[in-house]
């Protein structure tokens, strides 16, 4: 491997989930977010040159998969578990293993996903990708002004929805 | 609760969600857009040169009559769980005017393809060996359908619906509502399935909206 793709391989392994965390909470589909993640990786890859300089590649990354989500073809894939892989045996064990966590998240998941597309972009960049106001509105190229309210509007509904859940968990 | 705790909460419930998937992966198909980068800038330079010399050519490929067979199922059948037999894909009609696809396994894609065009879909259907690509060859004879990709995503939308509405995954099979009222005059729906591989249990299934033409979708 050569240092270019090293430094690509490093890159790709830090920063993989949180971005994959950032498409999925904003388009609300996981096999979706997963292709559209992975598209955009490669393109990074491709162009990985350019990409290494800049200033925040993995907003490089999200922003590349927010536009490659409108593209020509839609695409759709889905995991089949095979008989014996485990898959199923785990998600029971994390049922019976923390149900008050699960409800939260379920919850955090679901109010997020209610939240309008723009505001749950917002929302995931800072999140996820701990990007200020100005990296937030050059990767979504809108103004910051606009980040700032749709964050604030964001998190007032998402506290809202979550207060009681959350407070229920720490009792 | 402040801001700093409802973001840990937030970044907690998406701590299982993790992209799978070795980086060789990704720097193969990296390999193949930075080629295919390159090919486009080649191939754009040649058709900066035909222009220039005001050449055209019209190119056909061959003519598929529809069929009148309006079968509502393949013939080919498998054997599915606790040993029912099912048909490979089935195609009845719907409420208001709606085409309901299942595929249950990838055979006689030419007869499914005539139970759709039967059933008034312009359709052309293809079933491709590997796993799901994010860019699957567009058929011989079929030409992309000349609008935006935002136009073309919000028609689809119309006639596929979202990916959880009117389109769905289940354990053994695809199923798939195709609005055959919202398919304007003029365009064709493309429908490519990928039938993964048994290493890596993946499927994944594409829709497009190409030129409705004889050598396309009959």
């Amino acid at each position: 491997m050569s240092i270019d793709s090293a430094g690509f391989a490093e890159f790709y392994q830090a920063t993989r989930d949180d971005c994959l965390r950032v498409v999925f909470a904003s388009v609300g589909d996981r096999p979706t977010a997963e292709d559209l993640v992975a598209e955009a990786f490669a393109r990074a890859w491709a162009r990985w040159h350019t990409v290494s300089r800049h200033p925040a590649p993995a907003a490089w990354v999200v922003r590349t998969a927010f536009n490659a989500r409108v593209s020509w073809w839609r695409r759709y894939r889905r995991e089949v578990e095979l008989p014996g892989s485990g898959a199923e045996s785990a998600l029971r064990d994390a049922a019976d293993g923390a149900l008050d966590r699960e409800l939260v998240d379920r919850t955090l998941m679901a109010a997020l996903l209610r939240l309008p597309a723009r505001q749950r972009e917002v929302v995931a960049l800072r999140i996820f990708l701990d990007l200020d106001t100005a990296g937030t509105a050059q990767t979504l190229g809108i103004a910051a002004g606009t980040v700032t309210a749709h964050l604030a509007r964001a998190m007032a509904a998402l506290r809202e929805e979550l207060s009681g859940v959350i407070e229920q968990e720490q009792r | 609760m402040n801001d700093d705790e409802l973001m840990t909460a937030v970044r907690d419930a998406f701590a299982d969600v993790r992209l799978d998937g070795p980086v060789e992966e990704t720097v193969r198909r990296g390999r193949v857009l930075r080629g295919r980068s390159r090919a486009y800038r080649v191939a754009g330079v040649a058709a900066v040169a035909a222009i220039a010399g005001m050449t055209a050519v019209a190119v056909t490929g061959p003519g598929r009559a529809a069929s009148d067979n309006t079968g509502a199922t393949g013939a080919p059948v498998v054997t599915g769980p606790g040993g029912i037999r099912l048909d490979a894909w089935t195609v009845s009609k719907g409420k208001g005017g709606t085409v309901n696809v299942t595929i249950r396994q990838l055979l006689d894609v030419a007869g499914l393809q005539r139970a759709l065009r039967a059933d008034g879909v312009p359709a052309r259907v293809a079933f491709q060996p590997g796993l799901p690509s994010s860019d699957p060859p567009m058929p011989p004879g079929c030409a992309k359908v000349a609008m935006s990709d935002v136009a073309n995503t919000d028609l689809q939308e119309k006639i596929f619906g979202g990916p959880s509405a009117n389109m769905s995954a289940f354990a053994h099979g695809i199923l798939v509502t195709i609005a055959v009222r919202q398919i304007p005059p003029g365009v064709g729906v493309f429908l490519a399935v990928q039938s993964g591989s048994n290493e890596h249990t993946h499927y994944g299934w594409s829709t497009n909206l190409v030129q409705r033409t004889r050598a396309c979708t009959g």
